[in-house]
């Protein structure tokens, strides 16, 4: 999927394909709640199909990156601190 | 928290099973959340709840998360819900079958789709660097 960014540069996460991808999720959802009563817990081998299809690379890379960034910030903010205590406490 | 660590640990095990792998990022996570819920030995029984799932296939898995569910403390759902959704996210990225067993967790934790596409979209629009992967 070709990503759109920000002014800032950033991944624009609130553009046509991440509502597209809600909602096909959710449509997914509705279809497998028609064909039976409960709900369908996706196990899914696309890790090993990344594999196959080269796309590991962007996970490696990109995704790793991306991901220390995420993690740092969430350790710097304390949002994960802020968020458990807003929820459970 | 009040929930008991087997199963917040059973959900973050099946949250881990949307992408098929419990890589460094996740592990890293489960840490941080281990340190700030004070339950020290979280990743051990993520590990066994991993293992445990291992071989079930998909409706047993959602058997097993109902049956969980159950013994979910009252209003600890939505939090509980929140956590798979980071722990999903953990390796930056959010794929389809990742917001299918997002709703699938909402459903059997009792928490209606439009609650869950608010926390979903809540959690997306703060993490600036999460990479959406069709």
């Amino acid at each position: 999927m070709a990503l759109q960014k920000t002014a800032s540069g950033k991944v624009d996460k609130r553009t046509k394909e991440y509502k597209e991808m809600v909602e096909r999720a959710k449509k997914a959802r509705a279809a497998q709640k028609k064909a039976k009563s409960k709900p369908t817990i996706k196990k899914s081998t696309s890790a090993a199909k990344r594999r196959s299809d080269g796309k590991l690379d962007q996970r490696t890379k990109a995704g790793k990156e991306a991901a220390a960034r995420m993690a740092k910030a969430r350790k710097a903010k304390g949002s994960l601190k802020n968020r458990i205590k807003r929820l459970f406490k | 928290m009040k929930t008991d660590k087997k199963v917040l640990a059973s959900f973050l095990a099946a949250a881990v099973w949307a992408d098929g792998e419990y890589d460094e990022f996740e592990k890293e996570f489960v840490t941080d959340l281990a340190g700030e819920l004070e339950i020290k030995d979280l990743d051990d029984v993520i590990n066994k709840e991993i293992a445990a799932t291992e071989k079930m296939d998909e409706d047993a898995i959602a058997d097993y998360l109902e049956s969980a569910a159950k013994k979910v403390a009252s209003g600890e759902g939505e939090g509980i819900l929140t956590l798979c959704l980071q722990l999903m996210c953990a390796d930056a990225f959010l794929a389809t079958d990742e917001v299918e067993n997002f709703f699938a967790f909402a459903e059997i934790l009792g928490i209606d789709e439009e609650e869950a596409s608010t926390i979903l979209d809540e959690y997306v629009d703060e993490e600036e660097d999460l990479i959406i992967e069709d």
